[in-house]
Formats: structure tokens, C-alpha cells, sequence
């Protein structure tokens, strides 16, 4: 006599699968047939979980591709090409290339050039803009030119001369390390009552940049996660030179505490 | 659509919150450890140093009160859990603490009444069953004959006296009798346990004479507290504590905090107490104003408030738009969760004008008196809510909460002038123009209320007095009644009777400028209004000029106007007569209101049950519902 082959109640196991997938990523056939779930069905189980939002291939299921890869980038703000496929579950090269791409087109991430390698960047990673890059060829081929010719005749540059033509991007070297200093001033102003920075205070000890520089490279640490900015939400204490030195806000607020979140 | 975006989170006893386990899991953790470690001292039953007071700053919309509903639903019957928030207009008292404590181990929280599950925990750890399920214990001890029951409450307090130093058996007795009393003697007893005046019916059921007395309140917080150890954990959470600060005042009420904070943690001891407020009000006017002494004991442990980090605002968001399709797109959705420095509420408000279908600047040309309009309905319905829990005791509103109903009303009246606190129902105008002192005769039974009226006669200057309207002198206080007559027809006497309305507009006035100060009242942008801004719109839009009291306040009204006759009076006593007096009254025992209608049961039954705005809550309490 032929016996019927075994079935379950899919609602009591797919609260494991959700946490399964949700660790792992993905999930294949034998996980789910390890996961207690007859062969027959499988079918029924994918369908369900795609149901939830889970993304279904022919194999197996996961989590969305996008969803993935998106978290990677702000865990780990760039993704070299051979870590791609590495840095998601349940997804072959092809597909995984093609998410990326399109995150690219949407703004959502960058490619940048290290070396000889294209990398995926998380958008807050600090690059130069297209016309800084037109800059930078046209300074390069300039000073290269200065160069040789310098070289030929047994002669040498001036380092001012130089500088000048980097001038843009000394600048912007000069803003990655305002960020620093703004970033270790608001470390030495943390107020022990409240164990946060009053950020009016770091930009007074910076008074040899322009509030708005400094506000910059504090917002700027703020999205690269190194701080956390808070709204104000005294009972209007602030001075209107304190208001002023704090950094807008969402929604008209002035950003008047900083914590600093131990992120290098 | 939008319903589903309420901002339940942000009221305390909310019976279920959203809520995502990740934001401010360093801080919810600080606190349930501090919770575990106090209830594995007290097992053991080692002497041991108190838990260290926590303070938690943060901005406006941080999710402050949100904390609270997470730590009720994360501890759940392991721990008890009080929401106290400062008065404005005086000093919060070991009493008034008391009183908000035995009030909220009435409420339930996650299914279960707070005081039940201190009972059932301590019953069954003194009778060495298994703590963890207090409504079995309870069930159990029920089904027992009452001798057998008072056996094991008397074999309890035996087994805890002797490790708890300092607890009050009497009070301990009476608080594990609580669950099995019937709904009367159980609402006797809590008032007593309370700190509150009782009636001569309560005073009876209870089987003592007089309230509980200022030196041993002390000893009853220290009885919940130290009962409370072993199993779950008394937590006090103290929110808004910038209400504390008085502009330009002397800093008396944060001393009196620190000393009421010194207090609970040098005597009281076995509690968790955890202080909320906002970081600039806290650096700049608060913290600082304690004493050495003050600061090593409120300051034990600071702890940070969070904003949520890109990830769990998205979370947040999927969280809140469960069953709503997102009115985001994945671009803006993106732009939202990486804007720095946005709240929950922030977010929360982003997506509500987002499903409303608002364009940014609409936001901007709102002006702020719809946010000031919904607020105030919000105080309005706490205060409603707030006063009909109370005459369920017999009681009208909370005094302390009243009395700052008038400081509120005098601070938006400039030409009143100041208003102090003299005692708890007395209260005195700094630069009278009218009456001097205005007096409350909140008093439960007639010896305190004759007491109250001697002590009135004796005050220099004029006096606006009143009493609840629905709490007027029943028949039986004959010799109060003819003292009161002659008290009310002194020429330097106002005598106003309370409406309900006009209490619940007091005690709703002084919620919402307590919310401004702590920047819960937001615009429809998000951002919290301005305290003078709020202040402002309740001086312009809420006519305090023609309230009663304010009248009553300035001297204007005379006295051919003033109320003579009481509603008792005023409607005849029969059986028709009870559906009226049940109206003005609107909460009363169903006994007492056969007394007043001087009918028969059965005809002021027939009577109640005639009207579709009759409620009984349980058989003893009959109240009037709006149509």
C-alpha cells in the first residue's frame, strides 16, 4: 500500500523561516528540508514567504537583493568587485552587478576608481565632484608638462607654483581635516551633566574658521555616523549668537548637542 | 488612515504600543538590569548599597515617555511601574508621591492590576510557591475561607518583617488585603493607602479613624517598596522634569525634588528611580542647583537618549506603515532616514503630513493654533478622565493637580499677580486685589471639613472658597452644613461651588503648559512650539477672563451672584429626582444616591435603568454618560 507522504502546518514553522532568513539571508532546498518542511512542500513555503516580501529564484529564497546589498554599504561603505558577490546571500555575479548598477543610476551609491580597481562606494563617501575631476586632469597634465621640461633643462618648480594649481584640492584636504578637528574639539566639550557636546561651544573654539565650514564638517560627521546631532529643545535658552552657531536642523530646529558615537 | 500614526507612544498607560526594540536598547537595558539586580539583592536578602537614581536627558521627541510603555511592556508583572510628573505651581511631597503611587498599582498594566501582582508575588514567595504567576496565586488564596486567607497574609508580613527593616505591618496588612476585598472595602482601602482623607464609610471599612498620618507615609513607601523587591521591583519614572524649573524664582522646587529624591533613596531604598528630561533644561537650570548631598544621590548613573541611526528610522517606518501602503517613495524614504537630527516625532509627523498628502509648504503657513487646539483637547480628556477616576474613590480631583490649575490660571494673567502654594488646599494671592486666599474644601468627612472652616476664619484678608459641585455636603453633615452657612455669608467670604467643567478646564490648563515647557506640544511641522507661544494662545483663545473663577479670583463676583442653593436642593427627592441629581453629580455609589433621592431601591432602579445616559461600573457605582 502506498502511504502519503507527511505534511505540516506551514504556519507553526514559517516564523522560524522568517528568522532563519533574516540571519542567514537565504535560504535553499536543504535548509528548508532541515528546517522541517516535506520536500512536497517547498513550493507552497517559498510562495509563502515571498508573500511576505521575501525575494523568490528558482532555488531558493532571500532576502531582497537590494535590501542586502544597501545594508552592506552602510555597514561597510565600500565594496570592492571580488567582496560583491561575498557581501550578499542567495545571488549570482550577474544579479548582484545589476543591483549595484542600478543603485548607482538612482544616487544611492558610487563607483570610484582606486588604483586599477572600480569599487562600490556608499554615497556619503567624500569624492570628487565631475568638474573636480576635469580640474584635476587639466592641473595634472599642466604640472606634468611644468615637469619634464623642468627636468630637461636641469631646473626645478616652485612649491607655491604647485600648490597653486592643487589649490582646490588642498581645500578640500583642508575639510576632511576641519572634520577631524571639529570632531576631536567636540570631544573636549562634553558636558558631564548630560554627557554631550553643546556644539556652540566647538564652533567658538574654531572661531579661526567660518561658522558655516564648521557646520559643514559637523554635518558631515554626523552622516558618516562618527557623531550624533541632537535638535535643541530648551525652553527657547539659546541666545541668538548661540542659535546662530548651532547647524540647521529638520524642520526649522537649530542641532545644538552632539554625541560622539566612538566611530573612527 | 492616519488614525493608525496616533501617538499612542507618547502617552504612558497606553494599553499597547509599537515599538522598536533596537532604539534606546542601551538605556532600556540599564534600567531592566538595575530592575534584575534589586530583585537578586532582595531574595538573597542582603542589606547591600540602593540602586543608583538614573538620569536620562534627551531633546523633545526623543521618545522620553515612550521609554516608560517599553519598560512596562519589556518587564511586564516583574516589575511595578509609576509615571510621575511634576507639579508646577508647588513642591511634590512624600505624600502626593504616595498618592500617585497607589493610584497607578490600580492600573493594569499588560493584563494585570499592579497591585494584584505585588500581592499574588509576595503571597506566594512568603508561602514558598512560585512567584512568577501572581493571578494563580491569587485565584488560589480566593478560593480559601477568609480565615484560612487572613492565616497566610498574617504568615506573609511574618516572613518579611524580620528582613525588611522599616516596613509598616499595619500598612502591609491592608495592602495584601486589597485583591480579595470587595469593590467598597477595596476602594476604602486604597484610599488609605493612599495618604487620602477618607469618609466616614471608608474610615469604617478599613477599621481606622482618621487618614494616614504625615510621619508614617514615609514608613508606607518604604512597606511598598521593600515588599515589592523581592518579586517586582517598585520603578519610579519621573518625567518633564523641566517643569521643576521656576523662571526666575528661587530654585526652591528642584531642592525640594533633590530632597525628595535623597529621601526615597536613603530611606525608601528598594526602588528603581529613573528621571527624565530635556538636555538643555537640564545642563543649564536644573542640575546645577543641587547640593553636594542632592547631586551623589539623584545623580547616581546617567544614561543617553538616542536618536534613532538611518537603519531605525527605516525600520521605524515599516513599523508604523504595517498595514498602510508607504506614501514614499524609495528616494525620499532615503532622504528621510538620512536627514540628521530628526526625532521619532519628527518622523512620525513627516509621515503623517506624507499619508495627509501635505506639501512642505503648507507646513510652513500653518499657523500654530490647530496643534494648541488638539493639545489642549488631549489635557481636556486626561483631565475628564483624571476626575472621573476619582469620584470613583469619592475623592474630587487630585488637590496638588487642582492647586496648579490656579498657579496655570494666575500666570496667564498678569494683572492677578502670583499665586503661592500655603498648604495643600490653601492657597495665597502675592498682591491681592480681590480676596486674599482662595480655599479648597476638598475634605472627605465633616470633622475635617469644620476643622478646615476654623482654621479659614481665622485668616487676615477676604477668601474665595470652594468645593466640588459634585461632591456637596451630603444631609447627614448637619452641624458642618449650618457652619458652612454661617462661613459663606461672611462679608469677607466668596463661596463658589466647583463645576466639573470648570475643574476639568483647571486641571487641563495646567497639563498643557507643562507639556509646552517640555516641548510635547508640536506644530503641525514637527517642531515644538514655543512655551510663550502656547501661553499665548491659551490667554487668547480660552477666555480665562470669563471663567468663573477667574472672576470669582478678581473680586468681581458679588455676592447676591454667588450660589446659595445646593443641587441637592434643587431637585426634588424621589425616584424621578435621582436621574437629576445623578446628572449634576455624574459619579456616585448607587447607595448614596438612594440616600439623596430619599426613594426606595427598586423605584430609583426602575428610574436608572429608564435612561440610556446611566452606566453602572460594577453594582455599587452608577454614572452618568454623555448622549
Amino acid at each position: 500500500m502506498a502511504s502519503r507522504a507527511k505534511t505540516i502546518d506551514l504556519d507553526s514553522v514559517l516564523p522560524a523561516l522568517r528568522a532563519a532568513l533574516e540571519r542567514e539571508k537565504a535560504l535553499n532546498a536543504p535548509a528548508l528540508t532541515k528546517a522541517g518542511v516535506p520536500r512536497a512542500q517547498h513550493a507552497a513555503a517559498l510562495s509563502r514567504l515571498e508573500a511576505d516580501g521575501f525575494e523568490r529564484t528558482p532555488k531558493a529564497v532571500r532576502v531582497p537583493l537590494r535590501k542586502q546589498l544597501i545594508k552592506n554599504l552602510e555597514e561597510r561603505k565600500q565594496i570592492a568587485p571580488s567582496q560583491l558577490v561575498k557581501a550578499v546571500r542567495g545571488a549570482t555575479v550577474k544579479e548582484v552587478k545589476a543591483v549595484a548598477a542600478a543603485l548607482v543610476s538612482e544616487g544611492r551609491a558610487k563607483t570610484v576608481l582606486r588604483g586599477k580597481v572600480e569599487i562600490l562606494a556608499h554615497v556619503s563617501a567624500a569624492t570628487l565632484s565631475r568638474e573636480q575631476l576635469v580640474a584635476l586632469a587639466r592641473a595634472s597634465k599642466l604640472l606634468a608638462t611644468l615637469a619634464a621640461k623642468a627636468l630637461r633643462r636641469d631646473a626645478t618648480v616652485l612649491q607655491d607654483d604647485v600648490r597653486e594649481q592643487l589649490l582646490e584640492f588642498v581645500q578640500s584636504r583642508k575639510a576632511v581635516s576641519l572634520l577631524d578637528t571639529a570632531v576631536a574639539e567636540l570631544g573636549r566639550h562634553v558636558r558631564v551633566s548630560v554627557g554631550l557636546s553643546f556644539v556652540p561651544d566647538t564652533v567658538r573654539a574654531l572661531s579661526a574658521h567660518r561658522p558655516s565650514e564648521v557646520h559643514a564638517a559637523i554635518l558631515e560627521a554626523a552622516r558618516g555616523g562618527r557623531i550624533e546631532l541632537q535638535p535643541d529643545s530648551g525652553l527657547d535658552r539659546l541666545s541668538p549668537e548661540e542659535l546662530d552657531l548651532c547647524p540647521p536642523g529638520p524642520r526649522g530646529t537649530r542641532l545644538s548637542w552632539a554625541r560622539l558615537t566612538g566611530a573612527a | 488612515m492616519t488614525n493608525q500614526l496616533a501617538p499612542t507612544h507618547a502617552e504612558p498607560w497606553a494599553p499597547e504600543i509599537l515599538d522598536l526594540d533596537s532604539l534606546n536598547a542601551a538605556a532600556t537595558n540599564a534600567v531592566v538590569q538595575s530592575i534584575e539586580d534589586l530583585r537578586r539583592r532582595a531574595q538573597a536578602r542582603e542589606r547591600g548599597e540602593p540602586p543608583l537614581a538614573i538620569v536620562a536627558v534627551g531633546p523633545a521627541g526623543v521618545g522620553k515617555t515612550h521609554l516608560f510603555g517599553r519598560l512596562r511592556r519589556k518587564v511586564g508583572a516583574r516589575g511595578v511601574f509609576v509615571h510621575v510628573r511634576p507639579l508646577i505651581g508647588g513642591e511634590m511631597t512624600p505624600r502626593f508621591l504616595l498618592g500617585q503611587i497607589v493610584q497607578q498599582l490600580g492600573y493594569n498594566s499588560y493584563g494585570q492590576s499592579q497591585i494584584d501582582v505585588i500581592a499574588g508575588t509576595t503571597l506566594a514567595l512568603a508561602g514558598g510557591e512560585n512567584p512568577r504567576f501572581p493571578a494563580a496565586m491569587l485565584q488560589q488564596l480566593r478560593e480559601l475561607s477568609a480565615e484560612e486567607r487572613q492565616a497566610r497574609v498574617e504568615q506573609a508580613i511574618e516572613s518579611l518583617a524580620p528582613s525588611a527593616a522599616g516596613i509598616d505591618t499595619s500598612y502591609l496588612e491592608r495592602l495584601l488585603r486589597v485583591p480579595f476585598a470587595e469593590p467598597l472595602p477595596r476602594t476604602a482601602l486604597l484610599v488609605w493607602l493612599s495618604g487620602r482623607d477618607l469618609d466616614d464609610a471608608q474610615a469604617r471599612r478599613v477599621g481606622v479613624r482618621d487618614a494616614l498620618p504625615d510621619g508614617e507615609v514615609i514608613s508606607a513607601l518604604r512597606t511598598i517598596a521593600a515588599v515589592a523587591a523581592a518579586t517586582s521591583p517598585l520603578v519610579i519614572v519621573f518625567d518633564q522634569l523641566e517643569n521643576l524649573i521656576d523662571p526666575g524664582g528661587s530654585g526652591s522646587r528642584i531642592i525640594a525634588y533633590g530632597n525628595l529624591i535623597a529621601e526615597l533613596v536613603d530611606v525608601v531604598r528598594d526602588l528603581v528611580i529613573v528621571q527624565m528630561g530635556l538636555s538643555t533644561e537640564w545642563d543649564a537650570n536644573i542640575e546645577r542647583r543641587f547640593g553636594p548631598s542632592q547631586r551623589s544621590r539623584v545623580i547616581g548613573r546617567r544614561i543617553p537618549l538616542l536618536l534613532p541611526t538611518p537603519s531605525e528610522r527605516r525600520a521605524l517606518v515599516e513599523l508604523w506603515l504595517k498595514n498602510v501602503a508607504s506614501p514614499l517613495t524609495d528616494g525620499q524614504l532615503a532622504t528621510l532616514c538620512d536627514t540628521v537630527g530628526l526625532t521619532p516625532r519628527m518622523l512620525l509627523e513627516e509621515l503623517r503630513e506624507a499619508l495627509e498628502g501635505n506639501a512642505p509648504a503648507e507646513k510652513a503657513a500653518e499657523p500654530p493654533d490647530d496643534a494648541c487646539l488638539a493639545a489642549w483637547e488631549g489635557c481636556l480628556a486626561f483631565a475628564r478622565h483624571h476626575i472621573d477616576e476619582m469620584a470613583l474613590t469619592g475623592h474630587g480631583p487630585e488637590m496638588a493637580f487642582l492647586l496648579e490649575g490656579f498657579v496655570a490660571l494666575a500666570s496667564l494673567l498678569p494683572d492677578l499677580g502670583p499665586i503661592k502654594i500655603e498648604r495643600p488646599n490653601l492657597l495665597r494671592m502675592v498682591q491681592p486685589k480681590g480676596p486674599a486666599f482662595i480655599a479648597i474644601l476638598n475634605q472627605a468627612n465633616p470633622a475635617s471639613v469644620l476643622a478646615f472652616l476654623r482654621t479659614l476664619a481665622g485668616l487676615p484678608g477676604g477668601v474665595v472658597a470652594l468645593r466640588e459641585r459634585w461632591r456637596e455636603w451630603p444631609p447627614t453633615w448637619k452641624q458642618t452644613r449650618a457652619q458652612w452657612e454661617s462661613f459663606r455669608k461672611a462679608p469677607s467670604v466668596g463661596w463658589q461651588w466647583l463645576d466639573r467643567d470648570e475643574a476639568v478646564n483647571m486641571l487641563a490648563l495646567a497639563k498643557l503648559l507643562k507639556d509646552a515647557r517640555s516641548g510635547d506640544v508640536s506644530g503641525r511641522d514637527g517642531k515644538s512650539l514655543a512655551f510663550e507661544a502656547v501661553k499665548g494662545w491659551a490667554r487668547a483663545k480660552l477666555e480665562v477672563r470669563g471663567w468663573a473663577l477667574t472672576q470669582a479670583l478678581c473680586g468681581a463676583t458679588p455676592k447676591e451672584q454667588q450660589p446659595e442653593s445646593t443641587v441637592l436642593e434643587k431637585h426634588p427627592a424621589s425616584a424621578a429626582g435621582a436621574i437629576a441629581i445623578l446628572r449634576a453629580l455624574r459619579v456616585m455609589s448607587l447607595e448614596r444616591l438612594i440616600r439623596e433621592a430619599h426613594a426606595n431601591r427598586a423605584d430609583v432602579l426602575r428610574e436608572l435603568g429608564s435612561s440610556k445616559s446611566v452606566a453602572f461600573i460594577g453594582d455599587a457605582i452608577v454614572r452618568w454618560v454623555e448622549e
